[in-house]
């Protein structure tokens, strides 16, 4: 859902693409090219919280905040679950990318949590419990297929 | 690198001139293209400086209060006074590592910023620098436009004052204080801990070249910009302040 919103960004001529983190750096969804993994893309997300905590340690926080390298701007926009990230050409249409900021940012920020949250859990289940750890118990009485071990040893 | 104390002495050839008018950015660049190994005292004043030239390149420079090259743009902004070559001792090593044109780059920018109280302005015309007169004088203009391309953005009439700044420091890349005004004393380390994340955070995505930052709150807006040089200016302004020149210079 969120990729969709995002995809919008790219309407702006010069917009390569976007992604949002949550206000712990986490990643909450992409829109960008594959070779921006997500590993990559949750160490932008803490340093982007570092960014934020050293620019806003007076107390106010920043409204949106523009990085300009040799060939492309990263725009940072706070919402109050996150920041909606966006990268694009130098030579990008201003005004029209500060609208479609304003837009996106209304639509993405209620989801931030809930896809933050949701792209934790695959990770977490996805890894099959390690032996030497108690098995969780059968669940709502059913019999549970899997021989339940401890230690390695059946029990 | 070696450096000439065996050379230390004063030469005895050539004249002994004395320049009336002369300004000690004149006498650097005249000693540096003459690629000369001195030593010379600089008196205004009360104050008395050392400046050592080595194979073209002012290489340390002693002050009251400032050794290297801090001390080099203190001697630099003294407007008149006398200079006589001297033989003291040469350091172990160099202490400056800039180059003598950005030397002069800086001092002519803290210059222009304390003499005429702006510290940002643009030429009414392009036509400007090219009537300035003096061989130092447009030779400056010719390095600041290499050292800062920014500087070439189209003519305006909008010009940013002191007053409109709460803030503005200019950091060198060691992190220390070349020059500031207003209350600098936050701004300097949340801009130079700011850019540092910032490099980081493009180098992460593929995008070299840091150079600009702008960042919007409610009362103000920050701006760091990352000279050629390798110094990072900081500035604070009011959130009305009316900023479109500096965010075209800056390129944000």
């Amino acid at each position: 859902m969120i990729t969709q919103i995002l995809s919008g960004m790219r309407d702006v001529d010069g917009v390569h693409g976007s992604f949002v983190v949550t206000r712990t750096g986490a990643l909450a969804g992409k829109d960008l090219p594959p070779m921006f993994d997500d590993a990559v893309l949750n160490e932008v997300g803490r340093r982007v919280v570092r960014l934020h905590e050293g620019l806003c340690a007076e107390g106010d926080d920043f409204d949106h905040c523009v990085m300009r390298f040799a060939d492309h701007k990263l725009y940072l926009r706070s919402v109050p679950n996150g920041f909606l990230c966006v990268l694009s050409t130098n030579g990008v249409n201003t005004p029209a990318l500060k609208m479609a900021l304003t837009l996106t940012s209304r639509r993405v920020d209620p989801l931030i949590v809930d896809a933050a949250a949701a792209a934790a859990a695959p990770a977490s289940t996805a890894v099959p419990p390690r032996t030497s750890e108690v098995p969780p118990p059968p669940a709502s009485g059913a019999p549970s297929r899997r021989q339940a071990t401890y230690r390695g040893h059946r029990v | 690198m070696s450096l000439p104390a065996d050379r230390a002495t004063v030469d005895d050839d050539g004249f002994r001139v004395s320049l009336e008018g002369a300004t000690l950015p004149d006498f650097v660049q005249m000693e540096c293209l003459a690629q000369s190994n001195r030593v010379f005292r600089i008196t205004s004043g009360h104050r008395i400086g050392y400046l050592f030239f080595n194979k073209g390149q002012m290489i340390h420079a002693l002050s009251g209060d400032h050794v290297g090259e801090a001390a080099a743009l203190e001697i630099l902004k003294w407007r008149d006074g006398s200079v006589e070559p001297c033989s003291v001792g040469w350091p172990d090593a160099p202490t400056i590592h800039s180059t003598w044109q950005n030397l002069l780059i800086l001092s002519a920018q803290a210059r222009d910023e304390s003499g005429r109280h702006k510290l940002v302005s643009f030429p009414s015309s392009r036509s400007a620098s090219a009537t300035a007169t003096g061989t130092l004088r447009s030779d400056t203009t010719k390095l600041l436009k290499r050292e800062e391309p920014a500087m070439n953005a189209p003519p305006s009439s909008q010009s940013l004052s002191l007053a409109q700044f709460q803030a503005f420091v200019r950091l060198d890349p060691a992190g220390n204080v070349v020059s500031a005004k207003g209350d600098a004393e936050e701004l300097a380390p949340v801009a130079a801990y700011t850019a540092r994340l910032a490099e980081l955070i493009g180098n992460m995505l593929g995008m070299e070249g840091f150079s600009s930052l702008e960042c919007s709150f409610p009362k103000d807006r920050v701006f760091l910009h990352r000279e050629r040089s390798g110094n990072l200016v900081a500035l604070k302004v009011p959130a009305d302040a009316e900023v479109g020149a500096l965010r075209e210079r800056f390129g944000v």
